[in-house]
């Protein structure tokens, strides 16, 4: 028996190894210095706004679209949603700490138990399954407005994600949401870090490109090009189906990784979601 | 006036390394191609557009036009070998390209 443990421990030392060198926070700080460089006027707060930070009149266009928020509805429906009781009496206050109000700056998370990373929208189909309910679709409806009501009640608060330190398997979903986020893909050849990082600020045909600092602050977003109001996991396979790599599922391991590590790099920015955007 | 552009597309492809199989059949054509295409979502960089052009091969095999399926499946089959080439050399270079300073 001792002889297995013993085995099992030499195989996980091996198998992580390669993510014993990493370190998240020199990432952070790495990627705050290279952004103050290049954007010496931006204040590191205004990264939470996006492309706004860089683009004065896409601001004065957003800010005057924030009197009439288009995602309020989507508020609205999330508080009820949030509200109505399962079928066996509980609800989903009853699944999250402080009654689920003011707790997004608490995901992404890597769950030990489960030995994956849980992003908000997995725990909130979590909690219905824990009480005998349907999971609902990531992409749209329901789920989302949960998600943006779950946001607005967290707005201000820090996001602060933590990578646990004695567990090798949480250092090694955030190197692999970051080998993802750095690895080019589809038939255009990009990596997200082609357009956020080295083109930040620049522009793509109308748009100016966001910064990675804060992308991860104020989801879920009302996109008026998307009509609609959407997850961050929406975007990704967005962007995945932009470059023509054949977008993953919503939730999947991989896209929670990323949002890990994006998460990861918002850390001290202030979550502001739900948002507009163009 | 399709054809001719894919054949010129084909040219191309298998001067870039493409290797054509245009004197085989659809249906070898039509598996090569899924075979490449596996091995791509397998590394999680398969690209939409050999799902499109399978999809198109399928089309153009239902209608009877085996020349054209042919030549679409072993372009679907180029781009998945090429997603392939990505994947792997992605991960041997993707941490050239973090910022880390």
């Amino acid at each position: 028996m001792i002889r297995i443990k013993y085995m099992l421990v030499i195989a996980c030392g091996i198998l992580f190894a390669d993510f014993a060198h990493a370190d998240p926070e020199a990432d952070r700080q790495a990627l705050v210095n290279y952004y103050q460089n290049r954007f010496p006027n931006v204040e590191l707060q205004e990264y939470a706004n996006g492309l706004y930070a860089f683009d004065e009149n896409a601001r004065e266009q957003w800010l005057e679209m924030e009197d009439f928020p288009p995602y309020e509805i989507a508020i609205e429906e999330g508080e009820e949603y949030f509200n109505t009781p399962f079928a066996n009496g509980k609800g989903y206050a009853d699944c999250f700490e402080s009654g689920g109000i003011g707790i997004r700056q608490n995901y992404p998370h890597f769950n030990a138990a489960l030995g994956e990373v849980v992003t908000l929208e997995l725990a909130i189909n979590q909690c219905r399954k824990a009480n005998a309910e349907e999971a609902l679709p990531y992409l749209e409806g329901e789920l989302v407005a949960i998600s943006a009501y779950m946001s607005f009640t967290s707005r201000g608060n820090m996001i602060d994600v933590q990578i646990q330190d004695d567990d090798p398997r949480a250092l090694a979903a955030y190197e692999a949401g970051k080998q993802f986020y750095y690895s080019r893909r589809g038939q255009l050849n990009f990596a997200c870090s082609n357009c956020h990082a080295q083109s930040a600020g620049s522009s793509l045909r109308a748009d100016r490109l966001s910064a990675t600092l804060g992308q991860a602050t104020h989801w879920p977003v009302y996109r008026s090009k998307w009509g609609d109001v959407g997850t961050l996991h929406k975007r990704f396979r967005e962007c995945n189906e932009q470059v023509r790599a054949r977008p993953l599922e919503a939730q999947s391991k991989e896209f929670r990784n990323l949002e890990y590590f994006l998460s990861y790099m918002s850390n001290g920015l202030e979550l502001n979601g739900p948002a507009s955007r163009r | 006036m399709r054809k001719a552009i894919l054949l010129a597309l084909a040219s191309i492809l298998a001067a870039c390394g493409g290797e054509i199989q245009s004197d085989s059949g659809y249906e070898d054509a039509h598996a090569a191609a899924v075979t490449a295409m596996d091995i791509a979502t397998e590394k999680g960089h398969a690209w939409t557009t050999s799902d499109q052009l399978i999809e198109d091969a399928a089309k153009a095999a239902a209608e009877g036009d085996e020349t054209l399926a042919i030549l679409l499946a072993d372009e679907a089959r180029v781009h998945a070998e090429l997603a392939v080439v990505q994947a792997d050399n992605e991960a041997a270079t993707w941490h050239d390209r973090v910022i880390s300073e």
